[in-house]
Formats: C-alpha cells, sequence, structure tokens
C-alpha cells in the first residue's frame, strides 16, 4: 500500500511558529567542542563577579610583584586565550 | 628644535604615510563594489588582525581607559573580560557570518538579516539603528582628533582646524582606495598605537619608579584602594562589570564596522585564527594603559580631566621626540575607528538605502561614485557634529554604546539553528522595546540596581523577541532550510 506523506506543515508535531528542527548549534556536538566548551566558560567564571569582588578582591600577596588582583585576572585571561588556541589546532 | 614642533612634525609625517597608502591602494582597486566595499573578500590574517584590533580601540581605549584606571583603579582591567570574549565571539559567530556573506553575497548587516528574516521592514530598521548608534562615533573621534592636535601643537592649532585637518585626511585615502585603503592604513595604525602605548607607558614607568614592579609597589603602599573593586569611587560594582563586559563585546561586534569586517575574510580558517588570537593584543594592550593611569594617580594626582593624564605625563617626563610619537599613535587610535565607522556608513547607505530604493540597476561605477559622494556627507556632518553642541546629541552618544547591542536576538537567530525560530515581527519589536529600555535605564533613572542599562535593554529585547516570536508567523520553510542548512554545512559539514 502507498503512503502518502502529510505537507511538513500539516504533520501533528510540527508547531505553527516551528519548522522542522536541525539539530541544535547551541550544544556541542564533540568531545573536543564539549571540553573547549566548559574549560571556557568555566574560567570565563573566574573572570566574573562574584569572584573578582571576593576571592580575587584583595593586594596581597603579590605574584612576581604584580598585585594579586591584577596578576591572576592576567592569568585567567591567558588561559582563556589558551583555550581558544587549542579549539583551533583541535579543528572544534 | 621645540618640543611642540617634533610632536606636531610626526603628527603630519604619520598622516602623510595614510595618504601615501591611500593612493597606493587607489592603484590597485577595481571598479567594483565588492572590492569597494568589501576588499574584494580576500583580506588575509595580517591585514585583517590589524584592522580589527585598531579598529576596535579608539582614541577611549588609549587615552580614556587610563583616565578609567586614574579614577576608579583597577576594576577598567575588567577590560580583559570583553577582549576575550570579542575573540570567542569572533571564532563561534563571526565565521558563520561570514559563510553566510560568502554564500549568498551579503554586504551589510542589514543583508544578512533582511534575507533570513524576509522583511524590508528589517532591513530599513538595521540600517537606522546602524547609521544612528555608529555616526556619533565620527563626532567622538573627530573631537578626539582635535584635540590630540591641540595639545600636541601646544595650543597653537585650533581643535576645529585639527578636527577638520585629520578628518580631510580621512576622507581623502578612504575615497580613493574604499576598504583596502582602510584596511592598509590600519596595519600602519594598529603597529604605530600598540608600540606607542607599551613604548611611552614603560618609559614613564622607569622614569618616574624605577620599573613597572616599583610602579605597582609604589601604589600598592600609597593607594591601595587603586587596587581592588570596586574602587575609590564605588564604580565598578558586581552589575557595572557584567555589564560593561556584554556591552562592550558584543554591543562592539554587533556594530556594522565589526560585523562587515567579518564578511571580507578570505576564508573561515583565517577567521577562526583571527578569533583565537586577537585578545592577545586587546586585552595586552590595558597593561601599559593601567601602568599609566594607576602610576599617574601617584604621580600628578587631582586632574580636572582624568582622560588627559597619559598627554600631561608625556609632557611632563618624556622627551619630545617621544611625546609626538606617541601622540601620532593616539592620532592613529582614533582615526582607525574614524575611517572604519565612516566606511560602514558609507556602505550601508549606498547599499541598504540608495542601491535599494533611489537606483536599483545602475554600473559599479556609479555606485562607486555615490558612495565617495556619501563620504562627503559624512565628512561635512562628522565635523559639524564636533565643532557644535546639541542638547540630544548627549542622549544619542549616552545611547549608542549599547544600541547596536539591540541588534543580537536577530543576528543569532539567524547564525544558530536550533530551538525557536525568531520572526520578523518578533526581531522588530525586540529592537524598538530594547531601544526604549535602553532609554529609560540609561538616561532617565541610570543602571537599576547597580546593573549596566544595556544588560536590562537586552532582557527585554530577548524577553519581547521571544513572546512575539512565538505568536506570528516565522520566516518561510525555504528560507529557513536554505540560511540555516548553510550554516550547518559550513560548521559541521557532513558530520
Amino acid at each position: 500500500m502507498a503512503t502518502t506523506l502529510l505537507p511538513v506543515d500539516a504533520r501533528p508535531h510540527v508547531r505553527p511558529a516551528m519548522h522542522p528542527r536541525r539539530r541544535s548549534h547551541w550544544i556541542p556536538r564533540t568531545r573536543d567542542g564539549w571540553t573547549a566548551t566548559i574549560a571556557f566558560v568555566a574560567l570565563f567564571l573566574l573572570a566574573l563577579p562574584p569572584v573578582t569582588h571576593t576571592v580575587l578582591n584583595r593586594v596581597e600577596p603579590s605574584v612576581l610583584g604584580v598585585p594579586f588582583f591584577f596578576a591572576v585576572l592576567l592569568l585567567v585571561y591567558t588561559a582563556l586565550i589558551g583555550v581558544l588556541v587549542w579549539a583551533l589546532r583541535r579543528g572544534v | 628644535m621645540e618640543a611642540w614642533v617634533i610632536a606636531t612634525s610626526l603628527i603630519f609625517l604619520y598622516l602623510l604615510g595614510t595618504v601615501v597608502l591611500g593612493v597606493l591602494a587607489n592603484r590597485r582597486m577595481q571598479v567594483d563594489l565588492e572590492d569597494f566595499l568589501l576588499y574584494g573578500r580576500k583580506a588575509g590574517f595580517v591585514v585583517l588582525y590589524l584592522t580589527v584590533v585598531a579598529s576596535f580601540h579608539s582614541a577611549f581605549a588609549f587615552l580614556g581607559s587610563g583616565g578609567f584606571f586614574y579614577t576608579h583603579g583597577v576594576g577598567f582591567w575588567a577590560a580583559g573580560t570583553w577582549t576575550v570574549l570579542v575573540g570567542a565571539i569572533t571564532y563561534v559567530l563571526g565565521t558563520r557570518i561570514w559563510a553566510l556573506g560568502k554564500a549568498f553575497g551579503y554586504i551589510t548587516p542589514a543583508d544578512l538579516l533582511a534575507d533570513f528574516y524576509e522583511s524590508e521592514a528589517v532591513r530599513a530598521t538595521v540600517a537606522i539603528v546602524s547609521v544612528l548608534f555608529t555616526i556619533l562615533y565620527i563626532q567622538v573621534q573627530a573631537q578626539g582628533l582635535g584635540y590630540i592636535i591641540n595639545v600636541a601643537s601646544g595650543g597653537r592649532i585650533s581643535i576645529p582646524v585639527g578636527t577638520a585637518v585629520l578628518l580631510v585626511v580621512a576622507a581623502a585615502y578612504l575615497m580613493a582606495g574604499g576598504l583596502r585603503a582602510v584596511y592598509w592604513t590600519d596595519v600602519l595604525q594598529g603597529v604605530w598605537m600598540y608600540l606607542a602605548v607599551w613604548i611611552g607607558a614603560l618609559v614613564l614607568a622607569y622614569e618616574l619608579f624605577g620599573g613597572p614592579l616599583e610602579l605597582w609597589r609604589a601604589v600598592a603602599a600609597e593607594r591601595p584602594d587603586l587596587l581592588t573593586v570596586p574602587g575609590p569611587n564605588g564604580f565598578f560594582t558586581p552589575g557595572m562589570w557584567i555589564g560593561m563586559t556584554i556591552t562592550l563585546s558584543f554591543g562592539i561586534v554587533f556594530q556594522p564596522h565589526m560585523l562587515i569586517r567579518y564578511y571580507t575574510a578570505v576564508d573561515g580558517r583565517t577567521l577562526k585564527l583571527l578569533g583565537a588570537t586577537t585578545p592577545i593584543y586587546l586585552m595586552t594592550l590595558y597593561i601599559p594603559t593601567a601602568l599609566v593611569g594607576l602610576g599617574g594617580a601617584l604621580a600628578m594626582p587631582g586632574l580636572e580631566v582624568p582622560d588627559t593624564i597619559f598627554p600631561e605625563l608625556l609632557f611632563a617626563y618624556a622627551p619630545a621626540w617621544l611625546t609626538g610619537l606617541i601622540l601620532a599613535g593616539a592620532t592613529a587610535a582614533a582615526m582607525s575607528t574614524l575611517d572604519s565607522i565612516l566606511h560602514a556608513n558609507m556602505t550601508v547607505l549606498t547599499r541598504d538605502v540608495y542601491q535599494r530604493y533611489v537606483a536599483p540597476d545602475r554600473s559599479q561605477a556609479h555606485y562607486v561614485s555615490v558612495g565617495r559622494a556619501i563620504v562627503v556627507g559624512l565628512l561635512v556632518v562628522g565635523y559639524l557634529l564636533s565643532v557644535r553642541s546639541y542638547d540630544f546629541l548627549v542622549v544619542v552618544v549616552t545611547l549608542s554604546g549599547a544600541g547596536a547591542l539591540q541588534l543580537m536576538p536577530g543576528i543569532l537567530g539567524v547564525c544558530f539553528p536550533g530551538g525557536r525560530t525568531l520572526t520578523r515581527a518578533g526581531v522588530l519589536a525586540g529592537i524598538a522595546t530594547g531601544l526604549a529600555a535602553l532609554y529609560v535605564t540609561l538616561v532617565v533613572a541610570p543602571h537599576p540596581l547597580g546593573m549596566h542599562g544595556g544588560v536590562w535593554s537586552l532582557m527585554v529585547n530577548w524577553a519581547v523577541a521571544l513572546g512575539v516570536s512565538a505568536v506570528t508567523a516565522p520566516p518561510s520553510r525555504e528560507t529557513v532550510e536554505r540560511v540555516h542548512g548553510e550554516v550547518e554545512r559550513f560548521v559541521y559539514g557532513g558530520r
């Protein structure tokens, strides 16, 4: 018996304001993609409040002569750039 | 020779260099709109890198950031968050914009949004937002240029005359060589400003404190309040930190002169490399400005205009040749942003307005000529805005930093398949309410609950865009499949 396909927009699972979904681009699809995303987000949270305004918010101890707040954030920013470079090398 | 003569001569030498590059770019130019407006989509890594970083950093980064450190302390080191975020945005979003531009021939941000949302109203709205909220940057940069040359000449060249000279030079090389001239001069400007700010800061640190580490020790001993947040005036609250991170990353990336740069890359790999590495330049530029601002707070406290701390220190403690070199670097910072905005506005007005609605079927040479004429018009407008004061401009300048941020839901809806598809009505309603919310949270009641107004406006924008999209018609299935299918192919290929 031949089957008749309904037009896409008439299929019961398709809501009026939506189209058939592609796989989401908001969620990584590979192991390297997950690694890069989690590493970037985790490090980025270290450079945002409340961490910046509590844990990092001090002058001492200095790091190689540079005040704590400035030095630690410099390390975090460098690590974030490192994640981007790693992602590039891994083809993410 | 007197210091002002050396300083002014170096600035004019620099200007001469930009004009020569404009002439050389003109010789390479083809009479072709894509070549004139988009560098023929052939920009390689080095040129693209330096034009992006030079355009991102304006006179504010060069002079204003030192003033911020001077007044509010180390909290301005939050700059690292938005500069790193710009790299990530370029890596993830910029590459998608490039792929769609390449596939469908987009030239302006409005092309991208109007195509996907199938709406001329979206095109017009995006074009208006693009021009309105960046044309004021012409005013800001032009005023900065006039100020710099006025300072360098010891007041002998007035601010209006200095503004006029520098605006004419920027417009001249833009008209001569189009985006190629802008890119080539940006290479010079990007290198010059980076070297200038580092050399100037290090010279001052050694001259005043015996070195950078000694400078840090002195600040820690005498003004420890400058080395923690929220700073001596309580400015860098958590809400302000987060707000500046969002508005100065997404808000700048979504401005037309930055979005257009994504279209111009020679390939997607170049843009990914750009995204991974631009934060190195962008972030490290704030290290020397921190030294200048924090060291200046000790060496020269009580300045009436904190933004002048860098030139004030230079004139007091640095040799004349170095002062000239660095002020030329400040000129480069302002001009590289100014020429990019002039170009972006010219592109939007030529492509989205003139070619679309006034004269659709004319030759490429005709549109190039019209683009040049528009630059002259922008030059006049920019000059008039910079030498006169209008009350309403104060409001618009206040809004301009976060104005382009309102394009975020629409652009992400195009570039990230998955989830609910936004609709043209949703995007338009989101932009309108977002701008209204921006006015309220920046002008009427600035930064409610300590959160930056840009963040409030963005939340309102997203909520309205999603809400309206839930009850209105989405773009046609064919268009969604065509555009999102291209994104899928570019990002994941056959996977």
